[in-house]
């Protein structure tokens, strides 16, 4: 059997060369974002035509609301929403100041909006109280979970307002009634 | 009865040039010791469970003791009991759980990080917080107490698991998958 001759110089070079060609290419396409990745990236606007436009009425602080207490803090947002195009309901999550994302507590949800007949809507989040100052809300429609289309709410809470908010916080039981 | 004839020298031959040429190649060779190999790890215990290398504390000597378990850290902090809705009585585990993560651990992701060893059942329906809800969601540095109702049966071994967020190969969606197990608890 003929035994096949080592690659010559130039032929070595040749597979080092397509080696570094293939990696360099592979690192500069991972430098660009997808269009999968791009689709699934959360869009944050002030108003959106699938939601209307959601101002904050009222901001409370719980140590137990509805009757769970919690070693943290239950920020209670009310929301006011306006220009809904059609039925839909409220979700949200709040960002904190340490960017950590906190979804609403299960005993707290948002009832339909009807368009041109805002209803009270109120939402609870149970957090780290330490981390609220700076904390934002992001509202989706329906539910955060399935939605990429958020308002930016911004909570106002300042260090002197959470402290407010903190020093007197207030107690409900299950169906809401202050105890 | 007639005696057979004998066979001569070169049938004999063709036969054993037609098995060593045929049968016992090198690549056939190659496979019986292939086989030979998986047939003795077999016999010594190859195909047995591996025991755990997870490392397994007594209750008593981790109460008070934070445990890790990504997103989590877990302080068991004794036993108890709990009712249910016709009276009957159950053991409890008791614990305060905090998500040291920056996403929210939700009742699904929370049962697979609080497991019972051997056990088919998930947790996520005898996890509960102290006014009897369940466990939902757990937000990011908020420590949560919670009691996990112990089943039935002896000695049981509480594991505790990381998990990782990650994309569904299945759906797309972003869940906490792949448990790992990072403790084990024996009550």
């Amino acid at each position: 059997m003929k035994r096949r001759a080592p690659p010559s110089p130039q032929q070595s070079v040749l597979f080092v060369f397509i080696l570094v060609a293939i990696s360099v290419g592979t690192w500069i396409s991972g430098l660009f974002p997808t269009p999968q990745s791009i689709l699934d990236r959360p869009w944050v606007r002030e108003s959106s035509p699938r939601i209307g436009t959601v101002e904050v009425a009222d901001i409370e602080a719980f140590d137990v609301y509805r009757g769970a207490p919690t070693n943290g803090i239950f920020l209670v947002v009310s929301l006011q929403g306006e220009g809904v195009p059609e039925p839909l309901t409220y979700d949200a999550v709040l960002i904190d100041a340490e960017g950590r994302t906190s979804h609403r507590h299960h005993s707290s949800s948002c009832g339909i909006q009807q368009p041109g007949l805002p209803t009270p809507c109120e939402l609870a989040f149970e957090v780290d109280p330490a981390a609220l100052p700076g904390a934002q809300l992001r509202v989706a429609r329906d539910s955060v979970l399935a939605e990429r289309d958020f308002l930016a709410v911004d909570l106002l809470l300042d260090d002197a307002r959470t402290a407010e908010l903190l020093d007197d916080p207030r107690r409900s039981d299950y169906f809401g009634e202050d105890l | 009865m007639s005696t057979p004839a004998p066979q001569s020298p070169g049938a004999v031959r063709k036969v054993a040039d037609a098995l060593r040429t045929e049968l016992l190649t090198r690549a056939n060779l190659r496979l019986l010791l292939g086989v030979a190999a998986v047939g003795v790890l077999g016999l010594f215990g190859g195909f047995d469970a591996v025991d755990s290398d997870t490392p397994r504390h007594a209750l008593t000597d981790v109460v008070g003791e934070p445990l890790t378990a990504d997103p989590v850290e877990v302080v068991l902090t004794g036993t108890g009991t709990t009712l249910n809705l016709v009276g009957e009585e159950f053991p409890t585990l008791e614990m305060t759980v905090t998500n040291t993560g920056t996403r929210p651990v939700d009742g699904f992701a929370l049962a697979r990080i609080l497991d019972w060893q051997g056990q088919e059942e998930s947790t996520y329906a005898t996890t509960q917080r102290p006014d009897g809800s369940s466990a939902g969601t757990l937000n990011p540095g908020v420590p949560v107490d919670l009691a996990l109702i112990v089943p039935a049966g002896p000695d049981p071994v509480l594991v505790l698991n990381s998990v990782t967020w990650r994309v569904s190969n299945l759906d797309g969606s972003e869940q906490f998958f792949d448990p790992v197990p990072v403790a084990e608890v024996t009550l």
